[in-house]
């Protein structure tokens, strides 16, 4: 016996070593998985920000700037009309022209023009209307500069030296004039944060999407949320178990896992072709968005409903409740912070949701801000798929700079889930 | 009246029947000795008389404001002349849209054919008479609903009985909702796709090679009935799901294993909430990685192997799209994993084994059909997956299974078929709704079979 | 049967003396072990056992030998420590990350805690058997098959069945599976799955064989069986059983050892320990005040 214990003892030390290369690899495996996973998400961010943080900057070019009355074929600062009618862009080729006198030549002209953003007309209308003494007068102003000088203006001096895609030396030569006079800043993009979409890139915001976002998911919401938790409630406290209840609980799971896109084509067929409720508003979008999250709220609602102890419900139930009032006065109230967190977690998936809408129209090119449930409008992700399909460069910046804001506040509203179930937490135990 | 304010009138009149009734009630009660002598609380009786001014009128503006137009527009065509009756949908359609542009004012008026000037006419005051009328109609419904929900009052009325049937009703139709939503998917796809498959038979669009959905500008043109065989975009579709599924699923699986296994508390509470910041992502950003960044880097270093690389490669597109995937699949593989008991891991580690032999032969295999079904709720999502493909996937439907090629997807040209001016009638957008209809029966049946292998498997351990 | 070592006074007093008590928490302990915990040559051999979950402590300071071929039994009230005590024997607490383990742990003079003993060859040696059957979901045979294709015990498939046909035959089971091997272990029956465990744990023919309440979940026919079953092994093998039976430790049992709150209160021979226990706790668990 002992005998056969030393031989067994020893065969199993011989392949000991095998074994344990072989657990040593396979938590390798491991390691390197969880390493891939982590290395994706510091890469993916990083790539984005580095791509976009400069977007939060802006070019400006000082210039000299007179108000000439001629130039601008006025007559009365007062009359909106002629304030319409004005060509402020002129004055800021005159500008420009008497800041590099030596410039001839059509091409040449057309380029230096270019180095103001057509949108610095609209700052100095805004500036005259405000005051209008300064007609025919002069003023140093700074101007926000065309995409063009932002792009090689921001690229001066990185490691991949400076990009002049779409920059003559002529106009590189200009910039250098002016950034050796001290004409050219760095200034916070205001514009990013309070315009709508622009075919400019230095004149293109964010406001118009992020309102357009906001207005969808008020609707969205609105909608869902007492949908999903009356629909979660009946489902959990007052479904008799018959096939009607299995079809919609089966139904409801697999809702769940249906592509977004096959939402949009429902919103397409039901909404915009049969009910003729018009294309890219945000009432539609919330419509889709609705039907879209209902699941997931209806699931995360029961698991919160399902939370509360029974003893509960049978407590009140003893006192002569009856179900309605069992619900109203004792489930809903304790579930309700499960069930916050999964609307809000539900939100947050709408708020990155696209597919649906380019489906349903909310995808065309809307500069005006949104000012209601009605107006046209696009949301935050469609505009980052509008921005990254637009060619020029600057946008690529942009649209890295809107994803920024996107994620920051998918992570404030996952913040917030967190903290709701923390709390929820605590409280149960 | 406006829609909003018409609500909040609503919304006033019920409350004013909710005190009324209430009061009504209480005032009852009085003369038999309180409250407890009727048949339900106060408040209920307030509640049923609120239903019955609200429901009813909620009702009637809601099938209202859905049929308006629809009725609207067919009182408009019915009441056109003979030879302005439209032949076809399109044809309506345009019909309606000018009667539109007339009435507001975008059409002149002169230039338009008289009869439609009237139907513009007859457009704007059927507007505003049938708003004014069903406005009327709304209020006077829940007038009358306030009044017999007060002159019903008595003590044995059995209130609370009612108003929490119609609690439940409602519940119920919410509840309904889901069926209605899946219902309405199906029709509004199987509609359209019917209507293509008139068009194009089902036998060349299932299993046609050649897919060119633009339409000749000339009938004369060659090819002018665009060609709409399927199998490119179900191959490229399959093609880039199955690169993503490469990526995924040993990552995902390996990295679930880890954390559940062998990781400490500190990495566990590091590395999964982290990897989880990767489901979060929407995916129209993983769309602008994968175009910008992926597919320049993969073209670049194929090239320095001295291989075609295609801008929009399949590959590009599959691996971004895996590792949107991996949470997915590690958090499902997570659960699964930690349902397997404890008890199996103790008897295997008991006979001598090492944790990874535990693992691979004991746990895995006891997971197995867990992790099929996550994988299978995966693959649904790949094959769904829209944002990813259409910013980093070509538009050509080429029928190869060369990742480094490029490859079109069935979401894709859904999203190219239908964003933008279209006419609803051409075999073009109508294949789109086709093209929806494999898709949701696909993924459909793909989430339905998952779900019940991952049921199945939860109640063998429950 | 092994000598006791009734005559060592180093480590033991001897005699009818009642031995020192302490007084811990209102409760009257020995200060040492009372009755023959020791034995002059044993397997195991455990000294100054201390296990801890994270600050809380589960085992206070225990020692005790266990012979060759030898049944002890350990009773005890629920929470004692009996299976975190039997759990460090063959270092299974290893896989509870707060778990802690000090003191003198030897099979055949062998350290178990050094660092040159290696778990998984341990565990080979020293095998164990659950309070709850469980079965791999996977064949009959392939349950059987796990322990000695993991050690590469066999090397031809003719060589497996034998060992697979011992093992069966040994745990009784052979005759009732013999036709239906490649069928899933968890469709047999509690006492059969409980008694193809223990087949599984013999298939590698194991030096030492734990079992944590191996009965708790069986009917009294089963019990029965595997009660008959390591009256069998016992020729063999070195067993250490948990139970909550005390009818069931004085059937199968040499020496009971009776846990208290963490501490080793008494050991002594079975018959002892039922008929005439020593310390007022044994007596109060036997007895039935607590339990
Ligand atoms: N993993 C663990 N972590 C922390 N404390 C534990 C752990 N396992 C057991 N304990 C504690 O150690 C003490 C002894 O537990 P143990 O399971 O060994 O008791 P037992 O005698 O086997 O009881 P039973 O007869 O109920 O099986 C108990 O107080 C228990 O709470
Ligand atoms: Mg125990």
């Amino acid at each position: 016996m002992t005998n056969l214990n030393k031989s067994r003892a020893e065969q199993i030390q011989s392949s000991l070593a095998k074994r344990y290369r072989a657990e040593k690899r396979f938590q390798m495996y491991g390691y390197a998985a969880i390493a891939f996973g982590l290395l994706c998400v510091v890469i993916l961010f990083t790539d984005i920000v580095s791509k976009g943080y400069k977007a939060f900057g802006q070019t400006y070019i000082q210039l000299e700037v007179t108000y000439d009355a001629s130039t601008l074929g006025i007559t009365d600062v007062n009359d909106s009309q002629q304030l319409a009618l004005a060509d402020f862009h002129g004055i800021v080729k005159k500008a420009l022209k008497s800041r590099f006198t030596d410039v001839s030549g059509r091409k040449a002209k057309r380029d230096l023009y270019g180095l103001i953003s057509n949108g610095a007309g609209y700052t100095l209308r805004d500036r005259l209307v405000a005051n209008p003494e300064l007609l025919n007068q002069t003023e140093t102003l700074w101007l926000v500069a065309d995409d063009d000088i932002d792009t090689y203006y921001k690229s001066i001096g990185s490691d991949a030296g400076a990009f002049t895609g779409r920059m003559s030396e002529q106009r590189q030569g200009w910039v250098d004039q002016l950034v050796e006079s001290n004409d050219v800043e760095m200034r916070v993009n205001r514009n990013f944060f309070t315009q709508g979409d622009s075919r400019e890139p230095e004149l293109a915001g964010i406001r118009g999407a992020a309102m357009g976002s906001l207005f969808t998911l008020i609707i969205t919401l609105a909608l869902s949320f007492p949908i999903g938790v009356a629909a979660a409630v009946y489902l959990e406290e007052f479904a008799p178990c018959n096939r009607w209840t299995d079809l919609i609980e089966v139904n409801i799971n697999n809702l769940a896992a249906v592509p977004s896109i096959i939402f949009g084509l429902l919103g397409l067929a039901i909404f915009i072709n049969f009910f003729h409720v018009p294309r890219s508003v945000p009432v539609v979008g919330g419509l889709v968005l609705t039907l879209m999250t209902l699941p997931t709220i209806i699931i995360s609602s029961r698991a919160a409903i399902k939370a509360v102890p029974p003893s509960i419900r049978e407590a009140a139930i003893g006192v002569g409740a009856s179900p309605m009032q069992v619900v109203l006065h004792h489930v809903l109230p304790l579930a309700m912070p499960g069930m916050l967190t999964g609307a809000i977690i539900g939100m947050a998936q709408a708020l990155g949701e696209t597919a649906p809408l380019l489906m349903i129209g909310m995808v065309a090119f809307i500069v005006d801000v949104p000012g209601g449930f009605t107006d046209p409008a696009t949301v935050l992700p469609v505009q980052i798929f509008l921005w990254a399909d637009s060619p020029e460069r600057a946008f690529v910046e942009k649209t890295s700079a809107a994803i920024m804001v996107l994620l920051a506040f998918l992570i404030l509203m996952n913040t917030l889930a967190v903290i709701l179930r923390k709390r929820l937490e605590r409280r149960w135990l | 009246m406006q829609t909003a304010n018409l609500l909040i009138v609503l919304l006033i009149l019920s409350a004013v029947a909710y005190y009324m009734a209430r009061g009504r009630s209480v005032a009852q009660a009085q003369p038999l000795g309180g409250i407890r002598h009727l048949h339900s609380l106060p408040f209920f009786y307030g509640m049923r008389a609120a239903i019955w001014c609200a429901l009813p009128s909620l009702l009637l503006l809601a099938a209202w404001l859905l049929f308006d137009e629809p009725i609207i527009s067919s009182l408009l065509i019915g009441g056109l002349p003979e030879n302005l009756q439209p032949n076809s949908a399109a044809e309506h359609n345009l019909l309606l849209n000018s009667i539109e542009n007339i009435a507001s004012g975008a059409l002149s008026a002169e230039t338009s054919a008289p009869a439609l000037v009237a139907a513009a006419e007859s457009l704007r005051d059927l507007r505003s008479s049938g708003t004014n009328l069903v406005t009327a109609a709304v209020l006077s419904l829940s007038v009358l609903g306030m009044g017999w929900g007060w002159v019903k009052v008595s003590p044995i009325l059995r209130a609370r009985q009612q108003v929490e049937r119609v609690f439940r009703g409602i519940l119920l139709s919410c509840a309904c909702v889901a069926i209605f939503t899946t219902l309405g998917i199906l029709l509004s796809v199987l509609f359209e796709s019917f209507r293509f498959f008139q068009a194009v038979p089902a036998t060349e669009f299932l299993i046609g090679t050649e897919w060119s959905p633009q339409m000749a500008i000339r009938s004369d043109q060659v090819g002018s009935s665009g060609s709409f065989g399927a199998i490119p975009l179900f191959v490229g579709t399959l093609l880039i799901s199955f690169i993503a599924m490469v990526v995924a699923v040993p990552v995902g699986l390996m990295s679930a294993i880890y954390l559940a296994e062998y990781a400490s508390p500190r990495l566990r509470g590091i590395a999964k909430p982290t990897l989880e910041v990767l489901a979060g992502i929407p995916t129209v950003v993983y769309g602008f990685f994968a175009a910008l960044t992926v597919a320049p880097f993969i073209r670049q270093t194929g090239e320095g192997f001295g291989l075609q690389v295609s801008s929009e490669s399949a590959l590009a597109a599959g691996l971004v799209m895996g590792v949107m995937i991996i949470p997915f699949i590690s958090s499902l593989a997570d659960d699964v994993i930690n349902a397997v008991p404890q008890s199996l891991r103790d008897g295997s580690l008991g006979l001598g084994a090492t944790r990874s032999e535990t693992i691979k032969k004991v746990i895995f295999p006891a997971a197995l059909p867990g992790i099929v079904g996550g994988v299978l709720l995966a693959v649904s999502r790949a094959i769904g997956e829209t944002m990813i493909v259409v910013m980093a996937a070509g538009l050509a439907a080429k029928l190869t299974a060369n990742p480094l090629d490029t490859v079109t997807t069935v979401t894709v040209q859904i999203v190219t078929l239908l964003v933008g001016d279209q006419e609803f009638d051409s075999p073009k957008t109508l294949a789109a709704f086709a093209l929806g209809l494999m898709l949701f029966v696909v993924t459909l049946v793909l989430n339905f079979v998952a779900l019940r292998v991952v049921k199945k498997y939860r109640e063998q351990y429950d | 049967m092994n000598k006791m070592v009734t005559d060592i006074a180093v480590e033991m007093p001897t005699g009818l003396v009642q031995p020192e008590q302490e007084n811990i928490d209102g409760i009257e302990y020995p200060k040492q072990t009372i009755g023959t915990p020791l034995l002059e040559s044993s397997k195991m051999s455990m000294r100054n056992v201390d296990v801890f979950y994270g600050d809380k402590q589960a085992i206070f300071n225990v020692n005790v030998d266990i012979g060759q071929h030898e049944v002890i039994a350990m009773i005890g009230p629920s929470g004692c420590g009996k299976s975190t005590f039997i759990r460090s024997i063959n270092r299974m607490n290893d896989t509870v990350e707060s778990c802690k383990v000090t003191g003198q742990l030897t099979l055949d003079g062998e350290d178990i805690y050094s660092t040159k003993m290696d778990p998984v060859a341990l565990r080979a040696r020293v095998g164990m058997v659950f309070q709850k059957p469980n079965p791999f979901p996977k064949s009959i045979y392939d349950n059987v098959a796990y322990g000695p294709r993991l050690h590469g015990l066999a090397s031809r498939r003719a060589e497996l069945d034998e060992i697979v046909e011992t093992s069966l035959t040994r745990a009784g089971l052979w005759a009732e599976v013999k036709d239906r091997l490649d069928q899933p272990g968890t469709g047999l029956s509690g006492g059969q799955q409980q008694r193809l465990c223990i087949a599984r744990a013999i298939a590698i023919s194991p030096e030492v064989i734990l079992m944590d309440e191996p009965c708790s979940a069986l009917d009294p026919i089963a019990t029965a069986k595997i009660e008959e079953l390591i009256a069998e092994l016992s020729q063999n093998y070195t067993i250490a059983i948990v139970t909550h039976s005390m009818q069931q430790a004085a059937r199968v049992s040499h020496r009971t050892a009776y846990f208290h709150l963490g501490r080793l209160v008494e050991v002594n021979e079975t018959e002892k320990v039922f008929t005439a226990p020593e310390h007022q706790l044994t007596e109060a668990y036997i007895t039935g005040r607590f339990g």
